[in-house]
């Protein structure tokens, strides 16, 4: 195998899948970086056995030449000697010739490296993707999706299951949901193309790198979910996923559908008064601070710590329609959730100070955070 | 060294047999303990049985050795396979945690997921409580394999959630055969063989010269006692402690004296196959001729109570010079 390619090009490449691969790794094979190289292009792929990047570097792109193959094959490089190696090639040309026994040369300029690769038959093959089982999200919208549910995923593995988001395609909308019992985050969101019932559970940590990777863009990225993976295919990028084992809970009966009383607040307003009032809160390591509706149209946002001091603030509310109420939870939790709904005018159900509480944005009802309020006594 | 499947059928008929029948039928345990001391093939026969599990075209319960997965799983690539080992000491909660979250996600490739722990028994408490959950009830197909060398130190409720597969020992007899194969002269080989049925240890020792001093040692001992006990003081000094002077040593000299009153009581009762000494047969029947029964039994007694006081860490001396009267009293 032969062939000779620009280098900032191949850098790019490198970097995208350069993001799976991890160097504690309890396959060795997975230390590396896979190169397909035909003469449409060159395929990268790098893992860490969770998730799998795989990007494609076309020969021409732009009417521009990016990439000359003389004989095509496959190899697998340590990925981080190989990675730095590309970075600091003298020339631009960089020429790549693999002999038998996985022998590679690496030739730029007057430099000249000699690497050992490794068999790419010991590469875990991706698995087969049928085209047809796909719906196509913009990715600026999917990485909405994500931001506003990813963060209430558990972080305790004694429920592995509930450290991934539920991905579910039902009668042409999708439905992400993450709790960690404690607290739940549901968004729904409309499918323009879609036919089939799917459902899989996506682990959280999947959902981040994700996130890291796509660019803030409307271009489509097309989802297809199978039994073993997901993958989420934007223009010259492929990731894939492995999903978690198990059923998910049914969360649809823990969102109480009607309510005592309704508060209308602003969300950055409530967001702001929670932060401030968890200042002597954090002290101590449930992090509480008390809610309290005062006539009907005034909250009362309060903390107290006994050996630091205590904090009291009025917040003007939108609307405040049925019982009075007090009502205490964890900061963070409803700091969370108040950013995720990022801002808008927010719309709080309670049914009673022991009862699970929910959020929405008042002006549609994409997004829903579900919290539990804590006991006081 | 790869072995052939052949090789494991020699060292354990039972269990392999036993395996392949379950995967044939296809009534496979979620969870298995193969038990059984170093030398017996517990690791090349767990390693048989995953390969044999992952493999996509098994035949006539043998993996094929040519599939892609088999290929993954001699190159220690295989993506759906996981093995544990102690991280030090023991085998820490962490580890099981990170084994549980990668057995937890669906595989990598189709098909069923494996985990092997190795030397089971150095879990400790957290991390036993830890996985047994998960060994309990895995999500899907996952096959666990737990080896150890002392069941005893498994938790019962690990135990009570695996199936149990003893490994027997290596025959004393098999075990002579190999070594000698290997260039071991046959008395040596009685003799180490009884120290460990791990063919490859037992070399080890069989080739160090320390060890072929202790043998010959411990052997003049005997005859020394047998016919004067102040000669036996004195020789414990000028030759005995010098020799044994770490309590492991002298835990094996101990050891290797108990097989020689024990070779002794066997000629006595006419069992001359399994000595650990066969080249002093001879020297065995005479004094053998001199003793009873009920003396032998005292005397094999008096070297165990030595053994475990040496445990206790008595004065080795004194401990010695107590052993050397007590068997030439009885």
């Amino acid at each position: 195998m032969k062939f000779e390619i620009m280098r900032d090009r191949l850098l790019d490449g490198l970097s995208d899948v350069m993001k799976a691969v991890s160097s504690k790794t309890a396959i060795p094979i997975l230390t590396g970086v896979k190169m397909d190289v035909s003469a449409d292009g060159i395929s990268l792929t790098g893992s860490d056995s969770d998730i799998t990047i795989q990007t494609f570097i076309p020969a021409e792109e732009d009417g521009k030449e990016i990439l000359r193959v003389s004989e095509g094959g496959s190899i697998v490089l340590q990925a981080r000697v190989f990675g730095e190696i590309i970075r600091k090639l003298p020339t631009n040309e960089v020429e790549i010739e693999i002999n038998r026994n996985f022998q590679t040369h690496i030739r730029s300029g007057k430099s000249e490296f000699h690497l050992i690769g490794l068999d790419p038959l010991d590469y875990p093959q991706l698995p087969d993707v049928q085209e047809e089982e796909l719906f196509s999200i913009p990715a600026d919208l999917l990485k909405t999706i994500i931001r506003e549910t990813v963060f209430a995923v558990s972080t305790s593995e004694t429920r592995p299951v509930l450290t991934g988001v539920h991905w579910e395609v039902k009668d042409g909308e999708l439905v992400c949901v993450a709790t960690d019992s404690h607290r739940l985050a549901r968004r729904k969101t409309k499918l323009q193309s879609l036919q089939e019932e799917h459902s899989a559970v996506i682990p959280g940590r999947s959902l981040n790198e994700l996130n890291k990777i796509l660019h803030d863009s409307a271009d489509p990225v097309e989802v297809v979910m199978t039994s073993q993976q997901v993958l989420f295919k934007s223009r010259n990028i492929l990731f894939f996923s492995r999903l978690l084992e198990g059923n998910y809970p049914d969360t649809s009966r823990l969102i109480p559908s009607e309510h005592k009383t309704q508060v209308t607040v602003n969300g950055r307003a409530l967001l702001q008064a929670i932060d401030r009032a968890s200042l002597l809160a954090r002290e101590e390591r449930n992090n509480i601070v008390r809610f309290t509706t005062n006539g009907s149209e005034e909250v009362e946002v309060s903390s107290n710590s006994p050996e630091i001091g205590k904090v009291e603030e009025q917040l003007a509310a939108g609307a405040i329609e049925g019982e009075e109420l007090k009502i205490s939870f964890s900061a963070k939790f409803m700091m969370d959730a108040l950013k995720a709904i990022d801002g808008q005018d927010v719309v709080i159900q309670f049914t009673g100070a022991m009862r699970p509480f929910i959020l929405r944005s008042a002006l549609d009802d994409s997004i829903l955070q579900l919290i539990l309020p804590v006991r006081t006594y | 060294m790869q072995k052939t499947t052949e090789a494991y059928e020699q060292m354990q008929p039972a269990v392999m047999e036993r395996l392949r029948r379950a995967f044939r039928k296809d009534r496979l345990a979620h969870a298995y303990l193969f038990e059984g001391t170093t030398g017996s093939g517990l690791e090349e026969v767990a390693g048989f049985f995953v390969q044999l599990l992952l493999c996509r075209s098994p035949e006539n319960g043998n993996p094929c050795g040519d599939c892609r997965d088999c290929r993954l799983y001699i190159s220690g690539n295989h993506p759906n396979f996981a093995a544990l080992e102690p991280d030090g000491q023991f085998i820490k909660i962490d580890q099981i945690r990170e084994l549980i979250s990668r057995m937890n996600k669906t595989g990598f490739s189709e098909g069923r997921k494996v985990y092997l722990i190795r030397q089971a028994d150095r879990m400790n408490a957290s991390s036993s409580n830890g996985l047994l959950k998960f060994l309990e009830e895995p999500e899907t197909d996952v096959t666990a394999i737990l080896l150890t060398d002392r069941l005893h130190a498994v938790m019962d409720t690990i135990q009570s959630r695996c199936q149990l597969v003893t490994f027997r020992e290596l025959p004393h007899q098999q075990a002579i055969e190999a070594l000698t194969g290997q260039g071991v002269t046959r008395s040596m080989a009685a003799t180490v063989s009884m120290l460990t049925r791990n063919t490859e240890a037992a070399a080890v020792l069989a080739s160090d010269e320390q060890f072929g001093q202790s043998r010959s040692t411990v052997v003049k001992l005997v005859e020394v006692l047998n016919t004067n006990v102040q000669e036996a003081l004195l020789f414990l000094q000028s030759d005995w402690f010098p020799l044994f002077k770490e309590k492991e040593d002298a835990e094996r000299g101990l050891d290797l004296l108990l097989f020689a009153y024990r070779d002794i009581a066997s000629v006595k009762a006419g069992l001359e196959e399994t000595l650990t000494y066969p080249d002093m047969k001879e020297t065995w029947k005479q004094i053998a001729l001199q003793r009873s029964f009920a003396v032998l039994s005292d005397q094999l007694q008096a070297i165990l109570t030595a053994k475990q006081q040496l445990g206790r860490n008595m004065n080795r001396t004194l401990l010695m010079e107590q052993l050397v009267l007590n068997l030439q009293e009885g």
